[in-house]
């Protein structure tokens, strides 16, 4: 914990939170804060690294830069929203964390998200796991078949990919297809039930997007230009984002 | 009809809105002789105060404050009441208006209904009420003393209407009630009909909606109300079971920017969370838990902040600064779940309550929303009517005014103050009536008593729960039946419903009863109006007397009840003894002078003395210093930017042209003697220190409060540091040196909210936002720090301190224990403070340091002139009024007001409602031609006056002198009935009427009567 008094001298200097305040639409009302520590009593990584929502927002509106944009906690952030969620203010107090990480030297930020980061861009299925676009045609495919024969009343249950013209674009986390894949059935059979009319895309089917929470802006939008194309180029009309 | 004349002509003012607002603000038109139409839209007048269980800071049982203003309302002869009436149109402008109404169809002959009950024992279903948060059997009168007394018919719900009409004893239903519509002409408009609260239901977060144990602070309320829902027992709703820990949460749904929350303060929530909390512990000392969830604990009103420290040290009410996040229930448990962070502390606090409040705040409903839009009336964001300028009262139609929780978010003083200043302006477009010659011409002759064998009539209230929940009533009669003298004891539930008083005065003439006495409440509320109800069965007023056993027994023993019954029976027996000795006594009365004598020449003696010479009375304006203008005259903008010595100087010019002013200026006042309505008052003016006097009716203290400047933080050792007043000087008159400056400091509470001077001076959070603001307003650049113990932008205040914030100024809380420290050289202080986020010092270089000094009482001018006026003050040496809720203008020396920050701190918009509402009360006493002294003066027996002047010398008043015969002679016109001279003649020749010796001899002989015997 830094505990040395903080210095506050001369004329004002542009700080981190004046930036990150210009980026956000709206602002983000970053300066608005009540100190009244709703997102802090919300936050499930409050007190962790000695540091709360609160205390993090404070430190960016003190000017303390160096020490805002170096401390780990960031990455202890889900991003689930519960501080903006109740903040009266409404505080957008994830975009801060957001841009914090952004800050971090890429090869610095945490490997583990840094690495499904990467996998991703490895080929053309978006998948943090790196299954390739064959793999994934493969176990639907062979999973589709099996429940078929098994549950008769689901004989005429589909699960396609890339088919023309269907009005739902469907996105799936790669963990079912790499290693749970029955999880994938009970979705295809609620969209069956329903009489959707749904696909996957061979390419652009992974919808985790570790970049994200990485906060590499470039991986990220290219992740999502390569499902969103795919969507397009199939004529779809609604993007379903599981994830 | 004498009326007839009166409907066809636009002399009067409409009231729409009788809660306690609209009701003052009719009383006091119609006390100075103007006709008012009183509207409401509900079935009864009351408003939201009639679902309160107590009020702050006194704690009282609000319907027993409450009562005698709703049934004076109804019975004033100036005053017409259209119950479940609403404005739908309105045409003309200020002066002649016309107004177009609505009245529902009651089904119910007012005129007829006697109040009885039957139609809602019979047809329950059919009765229609205001359900409240009533959840068990619906009951239509939601309280006793209902105004108007009587049940209102919900059709609708009615299938056997024949069946209905014939259950009515009076004949009074009428299934064929139209209901009415019609126009009124006006001159002019009060519009009070009230806010309404926010409904937390759309905050999922706090379970409002799924968990009955999470309740607004209105349904605590209603639990805690002896006419609530569980008869006042403190329960949980979900169990049933008594809440060991409670929670409030503040701020629900104010200060805000999403869900719905409202961007302002609601300013009354702090006090009524610390007055729920404090019942709470009272009820249960050690047995129950009370803990306040807050951001900022806003007591900023007279002496609100003795009150939070009562709270908190006497009743051991627990106070967390936080917000929790959610309220949660775990699958299987009863408990609720908050989970917070405290200061310092950057890890998760959980814990369990079984109760959880949520501190809701007002807002403008879609129904009032609605109504202003009828009217026309321009609103702001917020929906609430926007005022063009310094006078808060004002709308945008000339013509049409505002009070109360509709104008803004306010407590019940607040809106007393308001009402009557909008009785005021509303009063000047209206001629008042000539007083009725004969005032009462329906009273019967009064029965001679002399010489009578006493029969006394003793009556007991049961009060609901306040007395009944604690003493046994019917034995209580049982022993009093006994008493000599005493012909019949009767219980009557809430005694001063209409139908109780109605019986009352029914058993005084059938029994021929020829003295009352009232087991009841106190006779500083009620006295009154028993005194009209003896008066109406044929007595003379003084043959009553009460016995107090609410107050002096069942509230302060409510937990020995076997004692408390035996000192409700021994006060009963003193108050027999007392009555049994008591003479019919004449009240005197006396013309009265019409003149005005205002203390103080700044803005807020200026605007009463304007608007009492406006309405024709001559006002003698006199200042102690050479020049008006007082305090506002060094001021510059207001917070909300209106121009000051703009306003001042019209002000001055204003009053000085005025012929109706007189304007004194190095007056200092030096005697004073008389009466209400017959004052004299005697000063010393101008250099030569001429002596004179001057005659007048009723005074009005403006005399203001002082800006303190208390020897903290280095203040007066440094070009650098200065108080708020110093700034904004400076911002308004060397712009180009703020312009310089990159970091300043601001400290609140200096010299305010401490050991010396432990009041909230109520002004400086809005000042230091101010003038925060003004400087990064010239200098974008400049860092300004605030550091805070409470930010109390109560109110719209809160939008600015928002925008501060929005304008980087950095707000930062401090401990009372750990103040900043300050370092000064001769251009710049170095302020050191603790950043409790933080958990961390931060040392500021400061270009300029500023503090917040606040107002303190002038005790020069106060201190003589309560000894002068004799006149009570607080501890801290504000002027003392007669009861800080309902009477907050008015001292309790009558015909004496006060305005101002005399009053208490204020700003300068807050300082002009009061000014006017001073003006208005007057006029209640400059409108009548005669003013009635009472009864209680001392008399001189000569017979046994040896002349020692023993009572000259200790009379205060100086009344008593020796007269030609040689005895002590006191004027009762002059003698304020204090009784110091009946208690000190050596010779007992002085008895002082309605408390003569033989009668508290008897008080005392009832008392002691066991132990003789």
């Amino acid at each position: 914990m830094t505990t040395t008094t903080i210095e506050v001298k001369g004329r004002k200097k542009q700080s981190f939170k004046d930036k990150v305040q210009e980026i956000i639409p709206g602002g983000g009302n970053l300066d608005l804060c009540l100190t009244c520590g709703a997102c802090a009593a919300g936050c499930p990584a409050t007190g962790l690294e000695d540091m709360d929502p609160r205390k993090f927002l404070r430190m960016c509106a003190m000017g303390l830069d160096e020490e805002v944009t170096q401390t780990p906690w960031v990455w202890m952030c889900t991003m689930c929203q519960r501080c903006i969620y109740v903040c009266p203010m409404q505080i957008d107090i994830p975009q801060l964390v957001y841009n914090v990480r952004a800050e971090w030297p890429r090869d610095e930020r945490p490997k583990g998200i840094r690495d499904s980061c990467d996998m991703a861009l490895r080929n053309d299925s978006n998948s943090a796991m790196g299954t390739a676009p064959d793999d994934f045609v493969f176990v639907v495919e062979d999973v589709l078949e099996e429940y078929k024969e098994a549950q008769p009343e689901f004989k005429d249950m589909v699960a396609p990919i890339d088919k023309p013209g269907a009005h739902f674009f469907l996105n799936q986390n790669s963990r079912e297809p790499n290693t749970e894949p029955d999880e994938l059935v009970p979705l295809w059979k609620i969209l069956h039930l329903a009489g959707v009319d749904w696909t996957y895309g061979s390419r652009g089917w992974a919808a985790e997007n570790y970049c994200l929470f990485l906060a590499d802006d470039k991986c990220w939008e290219h992740v999502t230009r390569v499902s969103a194309q795919q969507a397009d180029e199939l004529g779809c009309k609604v993007f379903l984002n599981t994830e | 009809m004498q009326k007839t004349e009166r409907s066809q002509t636009n002399n009067r003012v409409l009231v729409v809105g009788g809660g306690l607002g609209g009701i003052r603000t009719a009383l006091d038109l119609a006390e100075a002789q103007k006709d008012v139409v009183l509207i409401d839209r509900a079935n009864n007048i009351g408003g939201l105060m009639t679902q309160l269980d107590r009020t702050f800071p006194t704690n009282n049982c609000d319907l027993c404050t409450l009562a005698p203003h709703l049934s004076e309302s109804n019975r004033h002869e100036h005053i017409s009441l259209m119950a479940m009436t609403e404005v739908q149109g309105i045409s003309g402008e200020k002066g002649n208006f016309t107004v177009s109404l609505a009245t529902r169809p009651r089904y119910i002959n007012l005129e007829k209904c006697t109040g009885c009950g039957e139609c809602l024992q019979q047809f329950p279903e059919c009765v229609s009420f205001t359900p409240g948060l009533d959840h068990r059997a619906p009951t239509c009168m939601r309280y006793p003393q209902n105004t108007p007394q009587a049940y209102a018919i919900d059709l609708s719900k009615c299938d056997d209407v024949a069946g209905l009409v014939k259950c009515c004893p009076a004949g009074a239903i009428n299934p064929d009630d139209l209901g009415s519509n019609g126009d009124i002409a006006c001159s002019s408009i009060v519009m009070s009909p009230g806010a309404s609260l926010f409904d937390p239901s759309g905050l999922d977060y706090l379970g409002y909606s799924e968990n009955p144990d999470v309740v607004t602070s209105l349904e605590y309320e209603r639990i805690l109300s002896a006419s609530g829902p569980t008869q006042g027992r403190l329960v949980r709703p979900s169990n049933g079971a008594q809440p060991k820990k409670v929670a409030w949460i503040q701020c629900i749904g104010s200060r805000g920017l999403q869900k719905g929350a409202a961007p302002y303060c609601s300013g009354a929530c702090c006090m009524f969370a610390l007055k729920e909390a404090m019942v709470t512990k009272e009820r249960f000392q050690e047995d129950i838990e009370t803990t306040i969830f807050y951001m900022d604990m806003r007591t900023f009103g007279k002496d609100y902040e003795r009150y939070y420290e009562r709270a908190r040290d006497e009743f051991g009410v627990r106070f967390i600064h936080s917000r929790p996040h959610s309220i949660l229930q775990h699958p299987g448990s009863d408990q609720l779940e908050l989970g917070y962070t405290v200061d310092s502390n950057s890890s998760l606090q959980t814990e369990e309550f079984d109760m959880v409040v949520l501190s809701t705040g007002f807002k403008i409903g879609d129904q009032a929303k609605e109504l202003a839009n009828r009217l026309g009336l321009e609103l702001t964001s917020s929906n609430f009517p926007a005022n063009p300028g310094l006078n808060q009262v004002e709308t945008s139609t000339p013509g049409i005014y505002v009070a109360g929780t509709f104008q803004g978010p306010k407590d019940i003083p607040e809106t007393m103050v308001q009402a009557s200043a909008a009785a005021c302006m509303a009063g000047k477009d209206v001629t008042p009536l000539e007083a009725d010659s004969e005032q009462e011409p329906l009273l019967p002759p009064e029965r001679n008593v002399v010489g009578e064998e006493p029969k006394v009539g003793v009556f007991i209230c049961d009060c609901g729960e306040n007395i009944g929940g604690v003493i046994n009533v019917e034995s209580l009669i049982t022993r009093l039946e006994k008493l000599n003298h005493v012909i019949v004891v009767k219980a009557e539930g809430h005694g001063c419903s209409r139908e109780s008083m109605e019986n009352i005065r029914q058993t005084i003439e059938e029994l021929g009863v020829n003295r009352v006495v009232i087991g009841g409440c106190s006779p500083r509320t009620h006295e009154s109006k028993f005194q009209d109800l003896i008066r109406k069965a044929g007595l003379n007023k003084y043959l009553l007397e009460f016995a107090n056993i609410r107050d002096q027994v069942t509230w302060v023993h409510g937990h020995q009840p076997e004692q408390a019954l035996n000192k409700a029976e021994a006060l009963i027996k003193m108050a027999v003894g007392a009555v049994c000795e008591s003479q019919p006594l004449a009240d005197h009365s006396l013309p009265i002078n019409k003149n005005v004598l205002v203390v103080g020449g700044g803005v807020t003696g200026m605007t009463s003395a304007l608007e009492l010479a406006d309405q024709g009375f001559k006002v003698y304006l006199v200042e102690r210093t050479a020049t008006l203008g007082g305090v506002a005259a060094k001021l510059y903008r207001t917070l909300e930017g209106d121009d000051i010595q703009d306003f001042v100087s019209n002000l001055i010019k204003r009053t000085k042209d005025h012929e109706g002013i007189e304007v004194i200026t190095g007056g200092i006042i030096v005697d004073h003697s008389g009466m209400p309505g017959m004052f004299t008052t005697g000063m010393q003016v101008g250099r030569q220190m001429f002596y004179r006097q001057i005659e007048h009716g009723v005074t009005i203290l403006a005399t203001g409060a002082r800006p303190n400047r208390p020897e903290l933080f280095e203040l007066g050792n440094s070009k650098a540091i200065a108080t708020q007043l110093e700034l904004q000087e400076l911002i308004d008159q060397d712009a180009a040196r703020v312009k310089t400056w990159d970091n300043v400091v601001m400290i609140q509470c200096v010299g305010s909210r401490t050991a010396d001077n432990p009041n909230c001076s109520r002004i400086c959070c809005q000042n230091a936002v101010k003038n925060a603001l003004s400087i990064v307003e010239l200098n974008p650049e400049a860092r300004v720090f605030v550091l805070y113990r409470d930010m109390r932008t109560y109110g719209f205040q809160e939008e600015y301190f928002q925008k501060a914030r929005e304008k980087g100024v950095i707000f930062v809380r401090y401990q009372q224990d750990n103040p900043p420290q300050v370092d000064h050289a001769d251009d710049q202080a170095t302020v050191t403070y603790h950043d409790p986020i933080l958990v961390r010092e931060v040392k500021v270089s400061a270009d300029f340091l500023a503090l917040s000094t606040g107002l303190v009482a002038d005790e020069d001018s106060s201190e003589e002139l309560a000894m002068v006026f004799k006149l009570p003050r607080t501890e801290d040496g504000y002027f003392l009024e007669d009861h800080i809720k309902l009477r907050p203008v008015d001292l309790p020396v009558p015909g004496f007001f006060v305005a101002g920050t005399a009053h208490a701190p204020k700003t300068i918009s807050e300082s002009l409602i009061q000014a006017r509402a001073v003006a208005s009360r007057a006029m209640t006493i400059l409108a009548r031609e005669a003013i009635n002294l009472g009864a209680v003066t001392a008399k001189v027996d000569s017979a046994r006056c040896a002349s020692c002047l023993v009572c000259v010398r200790a009379c205060p008043f100086d009344v008593p002198f020796i007269n030609a015969d040689g005895y002590s002679e006191i004027d009762p016109a002059k003698c304020h009935g204090c009784g110091m001279c009946a208690s000190e003649c050596p010779a007992k020749a002085i008895q002082l009427l309605q408390f003569e010796d033989d009668q508290v001899l008897s008080k005392i002989e009832q008392l002691f009567e066991k132990v003789v015997a």
